[in-house]
């Protein structure tokens, strides 16, 4: 065990791909307290992030051969995923008209489609940069970080936060994307400090 | 067709996940037709939104979670395992059937061309056999049956029923030579007949199975049912007897408390009375 704790995110990826159980467990160790935190804060009920966080585990079994171990991010494939599948749940449960819950709809709606140009980020990279993130996020204003947050952990719609926020379409679309260039350039100023 | 300026306007809201589910199947459809999708613009977009979690304060799960996920993990192997294991046991069923197939084109196309050649004429003198049922005819030469005959002896001759019992026993030899060849004969015919016994048993097995687990099913289903009404039908009958005895027992009391009024109130009435009086007299 001890060795597979040592291997990276996409070794320790590929090798549940071939079914091994122990990778897997690695992997569940590694990642689900950041899995477990983000559903969380989707769904606010601890049990029934419980409930999504196994789910999430057992995609990743069933459908790693999905993923693109050459170009593919295992953090970011990892991370999309469970967010996508708390919004899918979310969304189930306050009543949303929402397709049948299918392989063919898990496949194109919750299983994340990740640039495959992408950074090859591992978990221990990202936890790396988690003060520079949180500082790139403050010196956003109040309302690039609030909406930001409806859109990413409350999953709305750029239809929806406009009409939560009693504001236009093009404008909200504005917001969103001034907000995530923002956190884009301080990421990176505070990376050359 | 969607404009590439529109995807590049679209990138960050898909990164986010907060696109429209127009804007989205719009993005795939753009992506599908092979067109030059900015995969590094939306790649940079998509690793900046996955950093949002890390701003966020860490819980730990609980422990027994990881328990739930392994067992959730079984459970699917197993039905994986069977689904496995039932595709199998479909596949020898269709491979067994083809082999039947092939084999019953063979017939056909064997029966074909006797058929043909006996319509070809009438007349038997031209009619030429093949080579299995020249098979089967040569046993009854001539040589053949007379060596596994008997001799008549002159008894025999002189009794006519020795004669038929003869004709009898060359009869059934007759027959037995030709039973024989078929068994000995190792043709298609014989295969085909055990196969499609061995299948047919199979299947009416299996249907059999199949209903008796059915039957079972139904009458395990209709003996709950009947168990629930039973109950259902008792606590309805106990709740009415309780209403009925509460009914009367709040009447009887109600009842019982408007006779007491009637008496405080005569009570009263006389005492009143009683009083008037003697207040007119002491006036008096």
């Amino acid at each position: 065990m001890s060795s597979e704790t040592e291997y990276k995110d996409r070794d320790l990826m590929q090798k549940v791909t071939a079914k091994d159980s122990k990778a897997l467990e690695v992997l569940y160790d590694r990642y689900s307290p950041i899995l477990f935190t983000l559903i969380q804060k989707i769904v606010g009920k601890k049990s029934k992030a419980e409930e999504i966080l196994a789910d999430v585990f057992v995609i990743i079994w069933k459908k790693n051969d999905q993923f693109d171990f050459n170009s593919m991010s295992v953090y970011v494939w990892l991370i999309s995923l469970a967010r996508n599948k708390a919004i899918d749940a979310v969304k189930r449960d306050k009543g949303e008209r929402m397709d049948e819950y299918t392989e063919e709809y898990e496949n194109k709606f919750v299983l994340p489609q990740i640039s495959k140009e992408i950074e090859q980020l591992e978990l221990s990279d990202a936890f790396d940069k988690r003060d520079k993130m949180y500082s790139a996020m403050h010196k956003l204003t109040e309302a690039q970080q609030y909406v930001l947050s409806l859109a990413y952990f409350d999953g709305l719609t750029e239809a929806e936060i406009a009409q939560k926020l009693n504001i236009p379409v093009p404008t909200i679309k504005t917001k969103i994307r001034i907000a995530l260039n923002s956190v884009s350039d301080n990421l990176a100023m505070e990376e050359n400090q | 067709m969607i404009e590439k300026q529109k995807i590049k306007s679209m990138l960050h809201a898909n990164a986010l996940g907060c696109l429209d589910k127009q804007d989205l199947l719009e993005i795939y459809q753009y992506i599908d037709d092979g067109l030059n999708f900015p995969w590094a613009e939306l790649g940079k977009f998509q690793t900046i939104a996955s950093m949002l979690p890390l701003i966020l304060d860490p819980e730990i799960p609980d422990p027994i979670l990881k328990d739930n996920v392994a067992v959730k993990l079984k459970k699917l192997s197993e039905e994986l395992r069977q689904k496995q294991s039932e595709e199998s046991s479909v596949e020898q069923v269709e491979t067994i059937e083809q082999q039947l197939e092939a084999a019953s084109g063979i017939l056909e196309v064997k029966e074909s061309e006797s058929e043909i050649k006996t319509q070809e004429t009438f007349n038997l003198d031209e009619i030429t056999l093949t080579e299995t049922e020249q098979a089967l005819v040569e046993p009854i030469s001539e040589d053949a049956s007379r060596e596994a005959l008997p001799e008549v002896t002159e008894e025999q001759k002189e009794f006519p029923e020795g004669n038929k019992i003869n004709s009898y026993v060359k009869e059934s030899r007759v027959q037995k030579s030709l039973v024989e060849d078929v068994e000995n004969d190792d043709g298609i015919e014989k295969q085909i007949e055990i196969h499609k016994k061995s299948f047919t048993e199979k299947i009416q097995k299996a249907f059999e199975q199949d209903i008796d687990l059915l039957k079972y099913n139904f009458e395990e289903s209709e003996k709950k049912l009947t168990k629930g009404l039973l109950t259902v039908y008792i606590i309805i009958a106990v709740l009415l007897a309780l209403l009925i005895f509460s009914f009367f027992k709040f009447s009887a009391d109600i009842n019982s408390l408007e006779d007491e009024i009637k008496q405080l109130k005569k009570q009263n009435s006389l005492g009143l009375l009683i009083f008037k009086k003697d207040s007119c007299s002491n006036i008096s």
